[in-house]
């Protein structure tokens, strides 16, 4: 990937399967893991990173370079995942699958707990839960996810304060049952 | 960042993608492009299909026209024959009848 991207001819490059493959297994885990995070079912999330690396093959012209070729890839898949949600209803499938079950003990660190707050975050509205995968998973500025969810920068700042404030409330309550 | 931001972060970073995606996306890929030649190929070929046939009409069509034409003129070219033959045979008939007639006359005189 550092080969195909390092040269300038790095379009050409991925226009082929060769270089195309290597661009694929650069970015798959960032965008398995939105989609993952998002809809916490494996089925949905490989879907979902196929058709964003089909798209990006059609869309290569479109993409400036490497770092463009990133941040495009983000968008690409933030915006499918939600559409995705919005138009399949999936609420129903995560309701069942993502529900925290009642754990005691729980304490920092703990794997449990771990996969209990992954859960709780699938549980927040789409948008928000977006956000905030944006910012832990990929580590981005709120400035950032608002260029990418196409929102105000203190809409971000919300929905993180809110998200946040949310999850911590549920585990609260999570970890004294 | 505090330690419950920590945490979620631990808890959301990147999951390993499945080994076999980036197969499945070049298996995709290369089955939406035989896709898309697969039209143009066969729109090719059935236009060479439709041209190929309508010639073979045309060429058999011509033929039995032809053919038809042919049998009609030498239809007439006999039925013309046929007339003169029977006008002929007609006048042949009327000069015996010419020759014939005064002699019977004659032997009932």
């Amino acid at each position: 990937m550092a080969e195909v991207m390092a040269s300038a001819g790095w379009r050409t490059a991925a226009r082929e399967d060769a270089g195309f493959a290597e661009i694929v297994r650069e970015h798959q885990s960032m965008v398995y893991s939105i989609a993952w995070h998002f809809f916490r079912n494996r089925a949905l999330a490989e879907e979902i990173s196929q058709d964003v690396f089909l798209a990006l093959f059609r869309n290569l012209d479109g993409i400036q370079s490497p770092d463009h070729l990133e941040a495009w890839l983000r968008r690409s898949t933030s915006n499918r995942c939600i559409d995705a949600w919005r138009k399949k209803g999936y609420k129903e499938e995560i309701a069942l699958e993502g529900m925290p079950e009642p754990s005691g003990g729980l304490k920092m660190g703990d794997p449990i707990l771990r996969e209990t707050l992954r859960k709780l975050v699938a549980s927040l509205p789409e948008t928000q839960r977006m956000v905030m995968i944006l910012k832990y998973t990929e580590d981005m500025d709120p400035d950032e996810i608002a260029g990418i969810l196409n929102m105000p920068v203190r809409t971000v700042w919300s929905h993180l304060r809110r998200g946040v404030g949310m999850l911590r409330e549920k585990l609260g309550r999570v970890m004294e049952s | 960042m505090d330690r419950f931001e920590q945490e979620l972060k631990d808890a959301l970073k990147r999951e390993p993608a499945p080994e076999w995606l980036a197969d499945a996306v070049m298996a995709r890929l290369g089955a939406e492009r035989q896709k898309k030649q697969k039209p143009e190929w066969f729109g090719w070929a059935r236009l060479r299909w439709v041209a190929a046939s309508m010639a073979l009409v045309a060429v058999v069509g011509g033929v039995r026209f032809e053919q038809q034409r042919e049998e009609r003129i030498r239809g007439e070219q006999a039925k013309q024959e046929l007339m003169a033959a029977f006008q002929v045979t007609g006048m042949k008939l009327r000069q015996a009848e010419e020759r014939v007639l005064p002699v019977i006359h004659r032997g009932q005189e």
